[in-house]
């Protein structure tokens, strides 16, 4: 049992109360502008680790990828030049990213950096263009806009329904490539029922 | 190899024959395990599993510790055996004498159990992720088979069958052949019949009904998913220019733009024995609103009104238990437009009540009529000047905010037209001269209406 002056250490004198009070605000503040609103990052990338371009390398990238919590923007463009090319020859994230700009997969103002998470209006934009899903009147005359593709993805079964600013799990990442899969073997998907 | 029918089957028969006829060189059958025997019978003989077709990046690993290698076709695997898929790849092995089983694209399976005890085969697939199709022809053997996945498990016993469990989607169970058992959240489900075909069940579902219905969309804009009834009026309404589409959230038809029917052609396009018409003529949305108290209506009327019957355009609303409709949502249009509630047939006695709620838009005029076998019915209600009077035809205003009522008993009920004196006031109902200026001048919003649009209305028709 604590002791009357132990408790009495406890007791806030009633300015010291105030200031508390007033300070709070000012405390949030400083917090939300030392902190502010960041992307979700990933610390070490799968692609770091599974670079090559060999069976090994692709498999364990994309099984190690699946157990991760979050798919950051170079994993996520890692594994799309792997579907699209059976290979990914660029050594870096700029020059992934360089490639997928070439392709008009990822918009030319795209800067986002390798670890932060990738967000499903980005990988949808990439994956309408890919698979080349026009879309609606809204996508055929502003073009495939994150909202309109990720719209377009679910309606099309490709993509859960969900807001363009999302990020997807590693597993998640994979279910998506793997609806993709489908969607341009229909036949495959055809034989499993799907 | 992604697609696999009863050609391929027998090929693979063919190629696993000689592999089947080595197999004791290679101790292919063996006892299982000493940790095993302990549970299972001596007999028990673990089975072999034979890699048949390899498409794209696959490999295979004998357990956990052991590293990962590329699989081959002819290659032979023991229980516990691990197989995973790239992207554009799948596997297919084939456990002797009866079983195949195909792992898709971006998958991973681990078999972890596949032995056969006396006439009984156990084989149990774990599925961590992935798509699996499962084929068990049944060859006179009893079978207790399985894919398990994180959060579901197909049970099988002969059939074809596939699971697919990868997130972010939810798990689905397709049986192609026969009967299979789908448990997901400690439920479990039948898909498919014994010697049935395609039937899937989604997980969380009760089953390949619901899934079935559930993915069933019948466009309510198309004629063949429409009644005969309703077909007509819609074919009314875009005679008359109206465009029709279907609102989702309400889950009802929208008519938008057209006109509302004239007093004379009304007769003529009631489509049931019982109908209640809401008409309007300005810029507006409004919608009919139909409550009923089944019964006499006499003796409803001495024990007071209570609804038991209540249509609304949509919301689940537009079908009464007694069979009342009411087919579609008119939003309206700068000439107004029309809703009806109808019965087919028999139609429930009682005293009813119509509204016309304002949804958005100027305000307008607009008309109630009631019609039982295609007469006009009296209603009751209050006119301009206040007074409780009785008419075939009701015509009133209606701005934001406002509702129109009346009230009707079906069958017409003489008492009721005895003590309730007879509207002054001819209301003038909806003819062509009803979109005259004055008229059309109010329902776009350019004159405040006064109380009694019906007199702004005669005075906009043309003068004899």
């Amino acid at each position: 049992m604590r002791s009357d002056q132990s408790i009495a250490e406890f007791r806030v004198a009633p300015g010291r109360r105030l200031a508390g009070v007033l300070l709070l605000p000012v405390f949030c503040a400083f917090i939300a502008l030392a902190q502010g609103c960041q992307y979700a990052s990933v610390r070490s990338s799968v692609t770091s680790k599974f670079s090559g371009n060999d069976t090994d390398a692709q498999l364990g990238f994309w099984h190690e990828l699946a157990e991760r919590q979050v798919t950051s923007n170079d994993d996520a463009f890692h594994g799309l030049l792997l579907y699209t090319d059976n290979h990914d020859n660029a050594k870096s994230y700029a020059e992934r990213v360089a490639a997928l700009k070439s392709r008009g997969l990822v918009p030319e103002s795209f800067s986002e950096p390798a670890s932060a998470a990738v967000t499903r209006g980005t990988l949808a934009v990439a994956i309408v263009k890919l698979v080349g899903i026009n879309g609606g009147w809204v996508m055929h005359v502003f073009g495939p806009t994150p909202r309109y593709a990720v719209k377009e993805l679910a309606y099309d079964g490709i993509f859960p329904p969900s807001s363009p600013q999302q990020t997807f799990s590693g597993a998640e990442f994979v279910g998506i490539i793997g609806k993709i899969d489908d969607y341009q073997q229909p036949v495959a998907a055809d034989f499993a029922g799907q | 190899m992604r697609s696999f029918n009863s050609v391929t089957k027998l090929a693979l028969g063919l190629i696993c024959t000689p592999c089947l006829m080595a197999a004791p060189l290679w101790s292919a059958v063996t006892t299982r395990p000493s940790a095993l025997a302990s549970s299972q019978p001596v007999s028990t003989i673990s089975m072999h599993i034979y890699v048949v077709a390899v498409h794209g990046l696959v490999q295979v690993r004998q357990a956990d510790d052991q590293p990962w290698f590329v699989a081959t076709t002819n290659m032979v695997l023991s229980e516990g055996a691990e197989l995973r898929t790239g992207p554009h790849s799948s596997v297919t092995c084939f456990i002797p004498p009866d079983q195949t089983f195909t792992l898709d694209r971006l998958g991973t399976v681990r078999v972890a159990e596949a032995f056969r005890n006396g006439n009984k085969v156990k084989t149990d697939l774990l599925m961590k992720y992935g798509r699996t199709h499962y084929d068990i022809q049944s060859a006179g053997l009893e079978h207790e088979a399985s894919i398990t996945t994180p959060s579901s498990t197909l049970a099988v016993r002969g059939t074809t069958v596939s699971l697919f469990d990868q997130p972010p989607f939810v798990p689905m169970a397709t049986s192609f052949t026969g009967r299979a058992r789908f448990t997901y959240n400690h439920n479990t489900v039948s898909v498919g019949t014994k010697h049935g075909t395609f039937a899937q069940a989604l997980a969380g579902t009760d089953g390949s009904a619901q899934t079935g219905v559930s993915d069933t969309v019948v466009d309510p804009r198309y004629a063949a998913s429409l009644t005969a009834t309703d077909s007509a009026l819609f074919a009314t309404e875009v005679s008359r220019g109206a465009v029709i589409s279907y609102n989702p959230v309400a889950g009802i038809p929208v008519v938008s733009g057209g006109r509302p029917s004239y007093d004379s052609e009304l007769p003529q396009s009631l489509p049931g024995t019982l109908d209640f018409v809401l008409r309007w003529t300005g810029d507006a949305d409004l919608n009919l609103e139909v409550s009923g108290d089944l019964g006499n209506p006499l003796v409803v009327f001495q024990s007071q009104f209570a609804s038991s019957e209540f249509l609304y355009p949509g919301y689940g609303y537009q079908n009464s238990p007694s069979g009342g409709h009411i087919p579609y949502d008119d939003v309206g249009g700068p000439t107004g437009g029309e809703e009806i509630a109808y019965w087919l047939g028999p139609h429930p006695s009682g005293l009813y009540g119509l509204g016309a709620l304002f949804i958005a838009g100027v305000p307008t005029s607009f008309t109630f009529n009631v019609f039982e076998y295609g007469k006009p019915v009296n209603m009751f209600y209050f006119n301009s000047d206040f007074n409780f009077v009785k008419g075939t035809q009701m015509t009133s205003t209606i701005g934001p905010g406002g509702f129109g009522s009346a009230i009707a008993a079906i069958p017409d009920e003489p008492y009721f037209d005895g003590i309730v004196p007879t509207d002054p006031n001819p209301n003038p109902g909806i003819n062509p001269s009803s979109f005259a200026p004055a008229l059309r001048a109010i329902s776009m919003g350019k004159i405040v209406p006064s109380q009694d649009a019906a007199s702004e209305a005669r005075a906009a028709r043309p003068v004899k």
